[in-house]
Parts: C-alpha cells; sequence; structure tokens
C-alpha cells in the first residue's frame, strides 16, 4: 500500500459502476437524498438514468472511467458519479467539459485540495472560465457575475462542492475543519467578461489561443469589494485596489502565495485609455502593496510568529515592505462585472500552501505566440 | 452493465460517492525499547510547533537517552512533507516525532506524513490537538493505517504561553513513548 498520489490519473484507470438502488414508486426522492447526507444543505435534483446517461455522453461516453481521485476521501470520481452530481446540481449536460476540466485542475497535486478541503480557513475553490465554451452554455461574466440567477454558473460551481462532499468526503465538521466557512462554499464560479474588457483575455496572457477554452482553479476568499467612484486614471484606481490588498488580515498578506484581482468594466475601461496593459497592471498592484514588517510583526509583542512564514528575501526590519504575494505572476487578473458601478474586488488566496491550476477545457494545448499580455494574439 | 429499470412502481436512487480502494496496512514493527535508538524531530513549521517539539524533546530526554536527535522542516505545513526529506528522514532515524497538528490541513499532513515514515519502518509520533481527534480517526482510515496512534494535547497551540507550551510538552513525554513502544 502507498499513500494515495495527489496528481490526477494519467492513464485512465476503470473503476466500477455506480450503486443505485430501485426504492418504491412515490418516494419523496428530494427528502431521501436529504437523509442520505447527499445534498450540500439545498435539495437536489434526483437523478434520472437518462438524465445521467446524457451527461456521460457529453464527457465522451465509458461510464466507469476514472477522471480523478478526490482528496480527503480518495474516492473515484468515474464519469457516471461526475454525472450524478451534476445531474443533482442541476447541470445540463453541455456543462460537463467545465465541470470535468475544472475537477482535473482540483485534483493537480499543484493545487494541493487535501489541504483545501481540511483548512480552518475559509478558502474554497474558485473557478474562472475562459474561451468560447463560457459563452455558448451561457456563463455569466457581467453584471452580478458573482451573484445568483445563472444557471450554468450556480449549478457548475455546485457540482464541484456536491463533488468535493460526496466523493471527497470534505464534509464539516469533521473533514472540512473551516472556522466560519463562506457563501463561496455553496458555489464559486464565473466566466470573465471578455466581450467588454478592453485588455486580452486571462488565457490569452497566458499563452492560450482567444479560441481556446480554458479552467483557472485558485483556493479563494471571498471577494473584497474596491470602491472607487472619483478617481480616474490608473494610478488612482489601482492605489485603490492596493488599499484593499494591503490588509494584514487575510491569508495571503501572512501566508504568500497567490491572489486573485477583479476589474469592474468602467475601472478597466479608464484603466485601458491611458495605454496600460495587463503586465503593467500587476507590476503596479505588487510594487505598491504590502504592509511593513512591523505591522505583520507586532513589533514581536508575541515574539517571532510570523518569521517562518515569510520569505528569506525579505528583511525583517520593521520598515521594510512585505508584498502581499511574493511575485507579479501570482497576481491573476481578470475584468468582469457590469457596465454600470466603479468597483472591482480583491480575492486573497490561502497562502503558498495551494497553486492555482490553469486548465485547457478536452486538452487543447497552449499557443506559443510569446506575448506577455496577449493582446498581440487578438 | 445490468440496466436497472424502472417501472410504474418504483423509482431509482443513484449514490453519488464513488467507491474508495479499503485496505489496512499495520504500523511499523515496535522496538523494545528506546534508549540508543536515534530521533527524528519533523516540525512542519506551524505557529508553536517548533517550541511544543523542543520543550517534548527535553521532556522525554529526563527518561529516555536517544543515541542522536535530528531536527527537520518542512516548508509548508499544509503540504506533505517532500519525499526526498521523508527518504532522509527514514535512513538516519528510528524514531519519529511531528507537529503540529492544530488546524484542518496541517492535521491531515502531519498524519500523512507519520503514515509515510511508518511505511519505511520507523515509529512514528504525531502530535495534534484535541480539536482534530475526530479527522485523525478518518484520515488514518481513509489512507488506510487504523493502527496510527497520535499523540494528544490541548487545543490551543498557536497563540499559547511559554508555561502552557511546557504543559503541552509534559502531554506529549507521557503519551510519545507508549505509541513508540506499541503500549497504548
Amino acid at each position: 500500500m502507498t499513500l494515495q498520489p495527489l496528481e490526477s490519473a494519467v492513464s485512465a484507470p476503470i473503476g466500477t459502476a455506480a450503486d443505485v438502488e430501485t426504492v418504491a414508486a412515490g418516494t419523496d426522492l428530494v427528502e431521501l437524498y436529504y437523509e442520505r447526507g447527499w445534498t450540500d444543505g439545498l435539495p437536489v435534483v434526483p437523478p434520472t438514468r437518462q438524465k445521467v446517461d446524457a451527461v456521460v455522453a457529453a464527457l465522451g461516453g465509458n461510464p466507469e472511467l476514472i477522471e480523478c481521485k478526490v482528496a480527503p476521501r480518495w474516492g473515484a470520481l468515474t464519469r457516471e458519479v461526475l454525472a450524478i452530481n451534476m445531474v443533482m446540481a442541476g447541470c445540463r449536460p453541455e456543462y460537463a467539459p467545465i465541470v470535468r476540466a475544472a475537477m482535473l485542475a482540483l485534483t493537480d497535486r499543484a493545487f494541493n485540495l487535501n489541504g483545501v478541503q481540511a483548512t480552518t480557513h475559509v478558502a474554497s475553490p474558485l473557478v474562472i472560465v475562459n474561451g468560447p465554451l463560457a459563452r455558448e452554455i451561457g456563463m455569466n461574466g457581467g453584471a452580478n457575475a458573482f451573484g445568483s440567477g445563472n444557471r450554468a454558473n450556480a449549478t457548475i460551481g455546485r457540482a464541484i462542492r456536491l463533488v468535493m462532499l460526496n466523493v471527497g468526503g470534505g464534509w464539516p465538521p469533521d473533514f472540512d475543519k473551516s472556522t466560519l466557512g463562506q457563501p463561496g462554499k455553496y458555489s464559486y464560479c464565473v466566466a470573465e467578461n471578455e466581450s467588454e474588457s478592453p485588455f486580452a483575455p486571462y488565457h490569452v496572457e497566458h499563452g492560450y489561443r482567444p479560441t481556446d477554452s480554458t479552467v483557472f482553479a485558485i483556493a479563494a476568499e471571498a471577494p473584497h469589494s474596491v470602491t472607487d467612484h472619483h478617481c480616474n486614471d490608473p494610478e488612482g484606481i489601482l492605489d485603490t485596489m492596493c488599499s484593499a490588498m494591503s490588509t494584514v488580515a487575510s491569508n495571503s498578506a501572512v501566508l504568500g502565495g497567490h491572489c486573485t484581482v477583479v476589474l469592474g468594466v468602467e475601472h478597466a475601461i479608464t484603466i485601458a485609455k491611458h495605454g496600460w496593459s495587463r503586465s503593467d497592471i500587476r507590476h503596479y498592484l505588487w510594487m505598491n502593496s504590502g504592509n511593513a514588517f512591523r505591522a505583520i510583526s507586532r513589533d514581536h509583542r508575541y515574539g517571532k510568529v510570523y518569521n517562518r512564514n515569510l520569505p528569506k528575501w525579505v528583511k525583517r526590519d520593521p520598515d521594510s515592505r512585505i508584498p502581499i504575494v511574493p511575485s507579479v505572476d501570482n497576481i491573476h487578473l481578470f475584468v468582469m462585472g457590469g457596465r454600470a458601478g466603479r468597483f472591482s474586488a480583491f480575492i486573497p488566496g490561502w497562502g503558498h500552501m495551494s497553486t492555482p491550476v490553469l486548465k485547457p477545457i478536452d486538452a487543447v494545448a497552449p499557443g506559443d505566440d510569446g506575448c506577455t499580455d496577449g493582446a498581440c494574439a487578438l | 452493465m445490468l440496466m436497472k429499470v424502472t417501472d410504474a412502481n418504483s423509482a431509482l436512487v443513484f449514490d453519488p460517492r464513488g467507491t474508495v480502494e479499503s485496505s489496512n496496512t499495520p504500523i511499523a514493527a515496535r522496538p523494545r525499547s528506546l534508549d540508543g535508538l536515534r530521533l527524528a524531530v519533523l516540525d512542519n513549521s506551524k505557529w508553536n510547533a517548533n517550541k511544543i517539539l523542543r520543550a517534548s524533546t527535553a521532556a522525554l530526554e529526563q527518561t529516555i537517552r536517544f543515541g542522536k536527535v535530528n531536527y527537520y522542516v518542512k516548508h509548508s505545513f499544509s503540504k506533505d512533507a517532500a519525499p526526498e526529506l521523508i527518504e532522509e528522514i527514514a535512513a538516519n532515524n528510528d524514531l519519529v516525532l511531528t507537529a503540529i497538528g492544530d488546524c484542518g490541513s496541517c492535521c491531515s499532513c502531519c498524519i500523512r506524513d507519520a503514515i509515510a515514515l511508518e511505511l519505511r519502518g520507523l515509529a512514528a509520533v504525531a502530535i495534534i490537538t484535541t480539536e482534530f481527534v475526530r479527522e485523525t480517526e478518518l484520515t488514518r482510515h481513509a489512507i488506510g493505517m487504523e493502527g496510527l496512534i497520535p499523540a494528544v494535547i490541548d487545543h490551543p497551540v498557536s497563540s499559547i504561553t511559554q508555561a502552557e507550551v511546557e504543559a503541552r510538552a509534559a502531554q506529549v513525554a507521557l503519551q510519545a513513548p507508549k505509541v513508540w513502544l506499541g503500549r497504548t
């Protein structure tokens, strides 16, 4: 016996058929799934053979193929089991490639799903979709992007959480030790607003073609709203974002790792009008955010408690600036939201314990256009 | 695969959990005595893990003459120890004391590290807090080493005083030898 590896299955092993039980007609199936402890607290859609088979077909058939194993329970996520959870969540079959890509991202060793499931922190996987598939299935990256009302956003995020609960076994309070939890643990899935963004999309910045579709998964806190209704230049708006980033209270501030910055459309358009690129934005944010070491260390009032969790290359002088994340490339920048409203959002990550994963949907290789911000690919 | 067919008198219930390969591997063979054995102290760099481990080691050394005490630190408390670190510990030690499992992810990884070392023949004690006893039971069941016994100390530990650290160390000194010798 060896410890289960955290990496996803490379050579697609075959599992077993899901357990299917027969009950009397007229049984209240919604209540029965509650009684079995298989829901996220909201009622689920009771699967039928027809609905499950339709999702399996959208995944490419072969219902017993194991896509990955889900920590911490290491349950085998066969295509059939994935389909069952997707139907329960309310997904349409055409969402299947996205949910699968998201689960492969989460079960990538770098993501450390074991830790994300168990942590006492609020972190929950945030999944952001880029490319034409997001538009084709009707995802929302516009007004109220992180809110309710869109079937694709709501049910894809929900399916991911149901898999984490049912297959991964991440149930509170015994395996999910989150002290407070957060609403994103119901569903936390959104698309970038590519059509209204003045910049190239995130996945193009990272080497994909605009015609590719990708999922980006990061362990994330809830969005921290960033209000700025008076600045009309990049520095002003981004200084407000820096203010939101420069709190000692986020996990990013004390444990590094990666974070997400979401620019609202109005803010993005203002910044773009001044000729700034994605790279300019991320560099400015990294350069001008952070906390003084004394603020994090509290002047060692409690001993050198955070000393070992900060990078070696940061000076421990009281006024040394401790960056929020250790590198410019650890800031993941997206444009989202409606056309009206000068709001953006800062979304801290969990810390260095998890690395976000960008995965193509259905095995598209990245392009080699060599653009730092992807603009030349458009 | 036999297709279940519903009729007017029945409905189907689909289990969403998927199967788990179940197995159980015994813990490593227990030593007959502890004097002269080499102790690996594995610090997961969580807050106060270092203090708890050093105080525990000092307390244990009141009654045990270890052949050597080797200190190791893993970079991230919420990830498994790197394979190279596990191999280095296994090659140079006989016993393990590791801390601290006082949060969800670090407890899980402490237990996983302890299991990885037990698989390599070392008797391992993972120090966890009272809030994570149940998670430990579930983790060792999920990975397949039901016989792994942790040392349990009072929660919390991340914000305690030195006097409280000493009290926790006394709890470890009481439990660790029993786990190493298989006398729990």
